[in-house]
């Protein structure tokens, strides 16, 4: 018998040959799929430039320049090449950091977006990991009693959460804890003083100011903050603890929770114990979904509280027309968005627990 | 696009759609939802007559008025009378929520069947299309979209629609998949049915209506991706009244006479709201774990 | 002598979606002591209703009566919502039918031997772990130790269902229930850890209600076995007797068991009108 037993126990475990090769191969594929969707965006980015009515040429030698002139500036640009030769031109330049020049202000477009792009990242990662917490917690909480009272206004709250246009949502609560209360400073990122005495390494705020050890500078980051990234949760919440409290619903009907009740579990040890360990990687992914919406909800809420952004950078260049910067812009966030998204489709793969050996 | 998305894509819509189509009247936030949408769809009908003014006559000497018994929401930054604008509102609203189904359904219906029905590498080829545009971001994609084409309802719809249809070929595909084995279809095709009659006479009847379920989870988004475009300025261009773009507007004088950005927010809330309400209802409905 | 259970009248009834009702059991009665109890019958029978509501695990929408529902002389009809933790993996203790759905993907096998224990805190960690590796190996697994830091899906189905024993014996209940305990096992496998688990149960003293639909498994391992029809007790008595049972349902059931002898017969089939006459 004990033999047989031990036998079984190997049997069920596949060689760790043949695992390494599968985890390779998945890996491949996830890899794989993921240039495949940066490719994709690169084509459709270049393909908008194609369509776009504007003609970096022209917007280069004004109307009134001669034909030749014009001629020479489209050479210059590349434009009388091949299409296929210039898609290949825009990806080299694209990976070289090459996003052209402004048209507004003249400036490197790649330069433009390394010093906006900190800002986003800097609200988005605020906004998820508020958005999370709450989330999460509302999520189990309603799950510990359900069809209770959390759960009802948990209910209505996703509801709202899902249906608010984020931007009109950001104006009601600078008009509210900024305009009426005084509870919150106005929109920007930082006060002007601040602004301009501050050294920038990592480009995000609430870094490089505990870096320089300068503690009014970093409460001054942080208050800014506060308004813009709890609008931005809010729009998280509201998904995350909807979706947190599905994944653990679909698990409390399972005969492992039965088993754990019969051994006498109480619901919240049912909840936290035995639940949540099983829905711990669906919600890591719900998490990182999550992320790229904000990354989305971002370009409405920083044109609100005037965050210098890459979603404010976007919204400047649409206004003013500003192509290059457009589509570079429309890159960058599209590509963080397709990582994110990839990540989080990895994450969701490394978590099943039937790889977990 | 929106988180609703995301739960969209997690809620398997399937076979037991009719008789969920049924009960739909049986749950109460459905039934909410929809009595909200009937009332949108009668005011945007009904507008010229439910209308107290012209939506578009400016009168400079009643600039920014505060909510009264003649303006009873309030007149904006023309003097324009906030509640016929916002009755108003509705028609170009649902109007391009028309207009994004209409093309995004088709579409997403011919890539899924296609791909469901002939399997091989054409199905391979075709849902890994599906996949890379389904990873894209939707409103930043519609933003440039709309940015280069130019502002308008017939662009934005466009721009939503470039990046909307996956979902719908994705269900369509897993049907029309599932069909492809069933032996109603060897009968059919023994019977000599073939090729565009077989697939729009025979398969499409039975993917549409979890397809149009699967739309229905998605209105609410829409209408807000339609908002949004209005408020950068990219939807429906002035001096047609528009809620995103009227949110806009409020915003110079959001301190001052907050009702201006205030009102026409609150309706895109309510028209949002109603569809995720229906949305909320048939999910309860669709999911087999309901207790 | 005080009963072990004692059920008297227990209707257990659901509303159905169509403004109806369905009962599942129907005025059910018996008692019983620190002996191996079978109820059989087939699915639908209400066997396994009977078993849950003993262990207050029937689904929240079930309309439960009774005059009398007692176990270990706790009054269940009186439980409040926490009481039954308390209860549960203490007094009664339950396996059920699957192992691979029944135990916990995402935890150890030593961590869910362990619950009934840390559910109930008698003793400290160390004393646990003790419990544990001897309740693992007291259930006839090789080396406690590495087994107990294993996922459930590295073990074989009779491996799990002997971590199931060890999870519900390890707290020693009075009572255990087991529901259908081997029917996802293999054949050659069923026999061994049926006799594993009445043997358990004999040597600690305890209660064993086993449920089944296999009337040759309670007549060999029980003392004495109920069978049950569409929610009714409709026969009772000696385990070993039931092959010799005048009662025709049980008289069809035992008829219909398939074996080597059956083989390339037809089997007998229920007449139901001879039964329902019967009730």
């Amino acid at each position: 018998m004990s033999s047989n037993a031990s036998s079984a126990i190997t049997a069920t475990r596949r060689p760790l040959g043949r695992r390494v090769v599968d985890s390779g191969r998945a890996f491949a594929v996830w890899f794989g799929t993921f240039l495949l969707t940066l490719f994709g965006l690169l084509v459709i980015t270049f393909a908008l430039g194609l369509t776009s009515a504007a003609d970096p040429a022209l917007h280069r030698v004004g109307e009134h320049a001669s034909e030749a002139v014009y001629q020479q500036a489209r050479h210059n640009f590349g434009l009388d090449q091949p299409i296929p030769v210039r898609f290949a031109n825009y990806v080299w330049g694209v990976l070289h950091g090459d996003f052209g020049i402004s048209w507004s202000s003249s400036r490197s477009i790649s330069e433009d977006l390394a010093r906006v792009f900190p800002a986003t990242v800097e609200l988005a990662v605020v906004a998820i990991i508020f958005g999370a917490t709450i989330g999460i917690a509302l999520g189990l909480a309603s799950a510990l009693k359900p069809r209770g009272l959390v759960d009802n206004i948990l209910r209505l709250v996703s509801l709202v959460g899902y249906s608010v246009p984020i931007f009109w949502l950001g104006l009601l609560m600078l008009l509210i804890f900024y305009a009426t209360l005084h509870w919150a400073v106005g929109p920007g990122r930082l006060d002007d003083i601040v602004q301009y005495t501050i050294t920038w390494h990592t480009g995000f705020a609430l870094i490089d100011t505990l870096w320089a050890g300068d503690w009014a500078s970093f409460v001054d980051a942080l208050a800014h903050l506060v308004l813009p990234a709890s609008v931005l949760a809010f729009y998280a919440i509201a998904g995350i603890s909807r979706l947190t409290r599905a994944a653990l619903f679909a698990e409390l009907g399972k005969d492992y929770v039965t088993a754990a009740r019969a051994r006498g579990a109480t619901q919240w040890q049912i909840v936290m114990g035995e639940a949540f360990p099983n829905v711990a990687g669906v919600v890591v992914t719900i998490v990182a979904l999550s992320f790229t919406v904000l990354l989305e909800g971002a370009i409405l809420t920083e044109t609100v509280f005037a965050w210098p952004g890459l979603g404010r950078y976007l919204t400047a260049a649409i206004f003013v027309a500003d192509m290059p910067a457009i589509l570079g812009a429309t890159l960058v966030i599209g590509a963080s968005f397709v990582t994110v998204n990839a990540i989080a489709d990895l994450l969701t793969k490394l978590i099943d627990p039937r790889l977990r050996t | 696009m929106t988180l609703a998305n995301i739960e969209a894509a997690t809620t398997q819509t399937s076979a037991s759609s009719r008789r969920a189509l049924r009960s739909v009247l049986a749950s109460k936030t459905a039934t909410i939802g929809i009595i909200l949408i009937a009332l949108l769809l009668l005011t945007a009908a009904l507008a010229p007559v439910l209308a107290p003014y012209d939506p578009i006559a400016q009168d400079i000497n009643n600039r920014l008025l505060p909510p009264s018994d003649a303006h009873w929401l309030g007149t904006d930054g023309f003097g324009r009378d906030m509640l016929s604008r916002i009755i108003f509102g509705t028609r170009p609203s649902l109007g391009l929520l028309a207009l994004v189904i209409a093309t995004s359904l088709p579409i997403g219906l011919i890539v899924g069947i296609s791909a469901g029905f002939t399997g091989g590498w054409v199905e391979r080829v075709l849902m890994r299309f599906t996949d890379i545009v389904m990873a894209f971001p939707q409103l930043v994609l519609a933003l440039a979209f709309v940015a280069i084409l130019g502002p308008g309802l017939v662009n934005s719809a466009l721009a939503l629609t470039l990046t909307g249809w996956p979902a719908y070929a994705r269900q369509a595909r897993t049907e029309a998949a599932a069909i492809r084995q069933s032996d109603f279809l060897a009968a059919a095709q023994m019977g000599g049915i073939r090729g565009a009659r077989l697939l729009f006479g025979h398969v499409l009847p039975l993917v549409l209506p979890s397809a149009i379920i699967r739309v229905a989870l998605d209105l609410g988004g829409i209408i807000l991706a339609a908002a949004a475009l209005g408020f950068l300025g990219l939807g429906v261009q002035p001096p047609t009244p528009e809620w995103g773009a009227m949110v806009s507007d409020g915003t110079k004088v959001i301190f001052d006479q907050w009702w201006v950005a205030a009102a026409p927010g609150a309706a895109i809330l309510i028209a949002s709201l109603a569809f995720n309400l229906l949305a909320d209802g048939l999910r309860d409905i669709l999911d087999p774990r309901r207790d | 002598m005080t009963d072990l259970v004692g059920v008297e009248n227990l209707t257990v009834g659901f509303k159905t979606a169509e403004g109806g009702r369905f009962t599942a059991v129907n005025g059910l009665s018996f008692a019983m002591g620190a002996e191996k109890l079978g109820i059989v019958g087939e699915s639908g029978s209400g066997k396994t209703m009977t078993a849950l509501t003993l262990a207050g695990l029937a689904p929240q929408a079930a309309e439960i009566t009774a005059d009398r529902l007692e176990v270990a002389g706790e009054d269940l009809r009186r439980f409040k919502a926490r009481d039954w933790p308390k209860f549960r993996g203490s007094v009664v203790g339950l396996i059920m039918q699957d192992p691979r759905s029944a135990l916990n993907p995402s935890l150890i096998v030593g961590r869910q031997v362990e619950e009934a224990l840390r559910f109930h805190p008698r003793f400290g960690r160390s004393e646990r772990r003790d419990r544990v590796l001897s309740a693992l190996e007291a259930v006839g697994l090789p080396n406690p130790k590495t087994l107990a830091g294993l996922y459930p899906h590295q073990l074989s189905g009779g491996m799990g269902q002997r971590v199931m024993i060890a999870t519900a014996l390890v707290n020693e209940p009075k009572l255990l229930i087991a529901d259908e305990p081997t029917s996802a096992l293999d054949e050659a496998l069923r026999e061994q850890v049926l006799e594993l688990l009445v043997s358990l149960v004999e040597s600690r003293g305890m209660g064993l209600i086993l449920i089944s639909h296999d009337l040759v498994q309670v007549a060999r391992h029980c003392d004495r076995a109920l069978v049950m029809y569409r929610g009714r007790l409709v026969d009772q008595g000696r385990a070993a007797d039931l092959p010799n049972s005048t009662h025709p349902y049980t008289a069809t059931l035992w008829a219909c068991r398939p074996s080597a002898a059956t083989h390339g017969q037809l089997l007998p089939t229920l007449d139901r009108t001879v039964i329902e006459a019967s009730l």
